[in-house]
């Protein structure tokens, strides 16, 4: 096939791929052809006729050449009716015509049909001003109608599809792009379009409601005002916002928005268009995620403590309370007797801030941003970027999940390997404790026993050794390590493995096999590696694994991390870590730590710091002071004991945060803190790809931004702070960090330089099998997980998500329920070695056997207190409350 | 569970398979469709959208006879608006509604394929040909005997 087709639309001659649309190539050359049902994204299909145009092709004779006039020219034959141009690919010498007085005519009966039931209700419709109906009724339509306004269509209005999606019957064109939506791009198939001709509209299944992660895409690509967001119904009309490009800071997918605000209020976010990272879509968490930051219990005023009660102070005094507060606790215990715990969704220049206040200001390492995560304790996984392109999952023939609920966790990164694997083919292989909405799309599916996933990917070596799949010459001779990670594979056979993992040895050959057949594998981690005890030592073995597969054509497979928060591979890349430097670079690094130390002017401390965990165990000894950043950590740390005795025990309490958390509310000083649309910043998500953020609100009066704080507080402790704008720290950053070196802010979307970190050239020492034990009196497994609705510091404050905030319970197989007799809905006393808990019981086959499921934060109940720091795999017992 | 397997697609047998249901309840209740949905791992509203967009599936309880009358252009030259007067007025029911007694449905139905045999009304699974007032009168008489 030829590599492009001419031809020409208006006269405009055109060159494009093989496979064009007429539409496509005509918007290629600036000529409008106005659609209501193609849509980009979504399959042709021709339903609203709003595109037709004229269209002729070359004649051909018999011999099968073109025929040409008397002047040479090719002789049109056009096509005897109107052509609807999004489904009619080009071909070679296609003549198209837009104008002609047919075409004219036709756009003006298919408006007149179109407006026939259309309630023209425009100056009360959340669409007016951004309507394509709107528009292109205006440039192309008539100006009356024919029809009888008395004769329009009724239906019952509006209806509720979802606590989220109202819609409007009577405003619908049946365009079918919110169907197609649903079938092509989530993939759930309940909104449909029902009985049919001119009775035909749009429908859930009765009783049930439009129950989707991205459902508010479908308000956004509605051509008219049929589907609206409850959240922004009546609150603005189009034309009076202003609009601010936004980086979602939610998770670690780093969504593009349009933040949308009036009158100082954020009014709406929708989704911007970036087809590398989110493509058009964004997910219903993220989308409305956003009325917290127009509440009015934010915190307006600085407070600090006094006489046991916090007091509205000025600035001047907050600031200087907390540097004398630092400086006096220091005094008294040492350099290394305050910590810093810094949100993950923190801007890049906070961070950075952040842990240079710490490190240059205050002379220690005592700084971090994990809360749930446990990797990183050491320095040894800052070697791996593991991150790499979404739109790399595109290309990818395997795909290895493990340990990560996507869909409720990085719900947009789903939707590219939805597309990846149901439109390109990927081979998706899953590996998860439990049963998630993405075992539909899985070609294999892995349900092993949770806390057994180093024995599962040793296994799994074990297998592509086993049956002559790895390539073991260019391994040994590329990679230092692998006959030593040999011996200790030797003992991880299929068989023995399975008694750990719970998985038959056959499964886990079929695996090797197909991770050994792909061209262009990929491996993926979630929260359920990231949150666990041994996540380092879990991704080294996946390392291992990522390694093994090399092959002299191609390198190891790619690794990538399905990070917690909007900018933890930012906070890890920023050094916001007791054992690591901004830039990727361990603390032991003396030559590195040395250059910083001369770039910010101080003598840097090279004493490893405590991380989040140690600080609060050593708070009250080592520990008396804490700067929280952002953190509820009473709420978010998952002992939640602990973190109740850390902040009894410490001296000395900072919080800066939004609002007067049960964390704030202990504070000896709270300072206000700002949501991202209300500062200038970078995000770094799971790519390593930095994106800038754009500010969208002032704060309100009187208040500093973070990384103004952060720098005056600096500053107050002498160090060298004064930074005039956010460009500033960026610049210093670029400066000063080899990996980020040369990045220019201002541009969107670039990554961060990875040559800096050394790829990994050898394979991690190798592991003992281990089998776990049965514990009689906490005889289930318990899966903490983080819902799609979770209950946070933002969400539980936007009242549109009230009704769809994920309930607290306890998951648990039937079979083991029926064995407890445990009722569906019934109150249970749920018990671990930390603590116990009242939660209903909800069945779910989702839940293998022995193991339950229960939400970190779900609407009534923290789970944090059935956890306690050191548990490996945490487990419980289950009694009926007498 | 057999319909669904007689296909290479599994959907394809959804239309049988919503008959058969459709043969054994009479009509398709929302229950009904979601039990089918499982059987070909659909949605429950994709089989919605099916089950409505056809006229012969019915989603609400009609009652023990069906009669369809054809108001196409033969049928409607042959007296079938007054065919269909007839049985409004002797059924006391309107287009799409059901005898209190449960025992006739009446609807209006397109081109049964029997022009020439003008008006046509089709009962259940027959059809009654060159109808008249009285025909349809001693027919439905039958029926009610039972």
């Amino acid at each position: 096939m030829a590599a492009f087709v001419n031809i020409t639309i208006d006269d405009v001659p055109v060159t494009v791929p093989p496979g064009t649309l007429i539409t496509e190539a005509a918007r290629g050359v600036g000529i409008d052809i106005p659609i209501f049902c193609s849509y980009r994204k979504l399959s042709p299909l021709g339903a609203c006729r709003m595109c037709v145009v004229e269209v002729g092709m070359p004649r051909r004779g018999k011999d099968g050449q073109m025929e040409r006039d008397a002047r040479g020219q090719p002789v049109i034959a056009m096509m005897p009716k109107l052509q609807t141009a999004c489904t009619t690919e080009v071909s070679e010498g296609m003549v198209v015509l837009t104008q002609t007085p047919e075409v004219v005519k036709a756009r003006r009966g298919v408006l007149e049909f179109l407006l026939v039931n259309h309630p023209l209700d425009c100056p009360v419709c959340d669409k007016g001003g951004e309507c394509d109906l709107q528009d292109i009724t205006y440039k192309y339509g008539p100006g009356k109608s024919r029809f009888p306004l008395a004769d329009k269509r009724h239906f019952v209005k509006p209806v509720d599809l979802s606590p989220l999606i109202v819609l409007d019957r009577e405003r619908c064109i049946a365009c079918q792009r919110c169907t197609r939506f649903c079938s092509e791009i989530a993939g759930d198939n309940v909104l449909v379009f029902v009985e049919r001709g001119a009775e035909t509209y749009l429908d859930v299944f009765p009783g049930r409601t439009y129950d989707c992660k991205f459902s508010g895409n479908t308000v956004d690509i509605c051509p008219v005002g049929a589907l609206t967001s409850r959240a922004f119904r009546f609150r603005a009309r189009a034309w009076e916002v202003e609009r601010y490009n936004g980086i979602c800071p939610l998770c670690s997918c780093g969504c593009n928005t349009s933040v949308q605000v009036r009158s100082g209020q954020v009014v709406r976010l929708v989704a911007r268009e970036n087809e590398a990272v989110n493509e058009d879509w964004i997910c219903d968490k993220g989308r409305f995620t956003y009325d917290y930051i127009n509440n009015a219990e934010r915190i307006r005023t600085l407070l600090v403590k006094k006489g046991g009660i916090l007091t509205p102070v000025s600035w001047d005094e907050a600031l200087k309370t907390i540097a004398t507060g630092l400086r006096a606790v220091q005094a008294t215990n040492g350099p290394d007797s305050v910590g810093g715990i810094a949100s993950s969704r923190s801007t890049n220049e906070e961070l950075y801030l952040f842990q240079k206040l710490f490190r240059a200001g205050l002379g220690t390492n005592n700084v971090d941003h994990r809360l749930k995560e446990r990797w990183y304790e050491d320095d040894g996984l800052l070697g791996l970027p593991l991150s790499g392109p979404i739109q790399g999952l595109e290309k990818a023939d395997v795909i290895l999940v493990l340990g990560g609920d996507m869909v409720q966790e990085q719900p947009i990164v789903f939707l590219r390997l939805r597309k990846a694997v149901v439109r390109g083919g990927t081979r998706l292989v899953l590996a998860n404790p439990k049963a998630t909405e993405l075992d539909r799309l899985a070609h294999q599916w892995l349900g092993y026993r949770y806390g057994s996933e180093i024995a599962l990917i040793y296994g799994l070596i074990n297998a592509l050794v086993a049956e002559g799949l790895c390539s073991e010459e260019h391994l040994r001779e590329r990679f230092p390590g692998w006959d030593s990670l040999l011996v200790k594979i030797w003992e991880h056979t299929p068989e023995r493995v399975s008694r750990a993992t719970g998985l038959k040895p056959e499964v886990l050959r079929a695996t090797a096999w197909a991770l050994a057949g792909a061209a262009n594998p990929v491996i993926l981690f979630g929260n359920q590696i990231i949150q666990q005890a041994n996540a380092d030592a879990i991704i080294r073995t996946l390392a291992n694994l990522a390694l093994a597969l090399a092959r002299p054509e191609r390198g190891p497979a790619s690794l990538m991390a399905l990070g917690t928060n909007g900018n933890s591979q930012g906070a890890v890349d920023l050094g916001v870590l007791p054992t690591a430097l901004p830039g990727r670079r361990s603390l032991g690094d003396g030559e590195y730590r040395a250059r910083l130390a001369a770039h910010w002017g101080v003598s840097l401390p090279d004493r490893p710091g405590l991380s989040t965990q140690k600080m609060l165990s050593e708070a009250g000894s080592k520990v008396k002071g804490l700067y929280l950043f952002g953190v509820d950590l009473l709420s978010d740390y998952p002992d939640g004991a602990k973190a109740e005795r850390a902040l009894e025990a410490v001296d000395f309490l900072v919080v800066q945060d939004l609002f007067l958390t049960p964390t704030a509310a202990r504070a000896d000083v709270v300072l206000p803190g700002t949501s991202f649309v209300e500062k200038e910043g970078t995000y770094t998500n799971l790519e390593g790809r930095v994106q800038r953020n754009a500010r969208g609100l002032g704060p309100r009066e009187g208040i500093m931004v973070e990384w103004q704080a952060l720098s005056t507080l600096g500053s107050e402790l002498g160090g060298d702070f004064g930074y005039a704008s956010s460009r500033k720290i960026q610049e210093e950053m670029a400066l000063v960090l080899p990996w980020y070196r040369g990045l220019d802010f201002e541009a969107i979307g670039l990554f961060t330089s990875k040559e800096s970190g050394e790829n990994q050239r050898r394979f991690f020492p190798g592991e003992r099998l281990r089998v776990p034990v049965e514990d009689e009196g906490f005889p289930f497994i318990l899966l903490l997980g983080e819902p799609f609705y979770s209950t946070d510091t933002f969400s539980s404050r936007c009242p549109v998500l009230g009704p769809v905030l994920a309930r607290s319970r306890i998951e648990i197989n039937p079979h083991d329920a029926s064995a407890l007799g445990l009722m569906e809905g019934e109150a249970v006393k749920v018990s671990s070695p930390a603590g116990e808990l009242s939660l209903p019981v909800r069945h779910n086959s989702d839940c293998p056997p022995g193991m339950v499921y229960i939400p970190w934060r779900g609407s009534d109940v923290n789970a944090n207190r059935l956890f306690r720091d050191g548990m490996e795999v945490p487990r419980i017992k289950i009694s009926k409350r007498p | 569970m057999r319909t669904a397997e007689r296909f290479p697609e599994r959907r394809t047998g959804l239309l049988p398979a919503l008959r058969l249901a459709q043969d054994e309840q009479g009509y398709l209740s929302s229950q009904v469709l979601a039990e089918v949905a499982a059987i070909f791992e659909l949605t429950p509203a994709e089989v919605e959208a099916v089950a409505s967009f056809y006229t012969m599936l019915k989603r609400r309880p009609t009652g023990r006879h069906l009669i369809q009358v054809c108001t196409n252009l033969p049928c409607a030259l042959s007296g079938a608006d007054e065919l269909l007067d007839h049985l409004k007025a002797r059924l006391g029911i309107g287009v799409g509604e059901t005898t209190p007694d449960g025992l006739f449905t009446l609807e209006t139905v397109e081109c049964l394929g029997s022009c020439g045999t003008a008006p046509v009304v089709q009962i259940d699974e027959d059809y009654h040909e060159n109808m008249s007032a009285e025909a349809i009168d001693a027919v439905l008489a039958r029926l009610a005997e039972g």
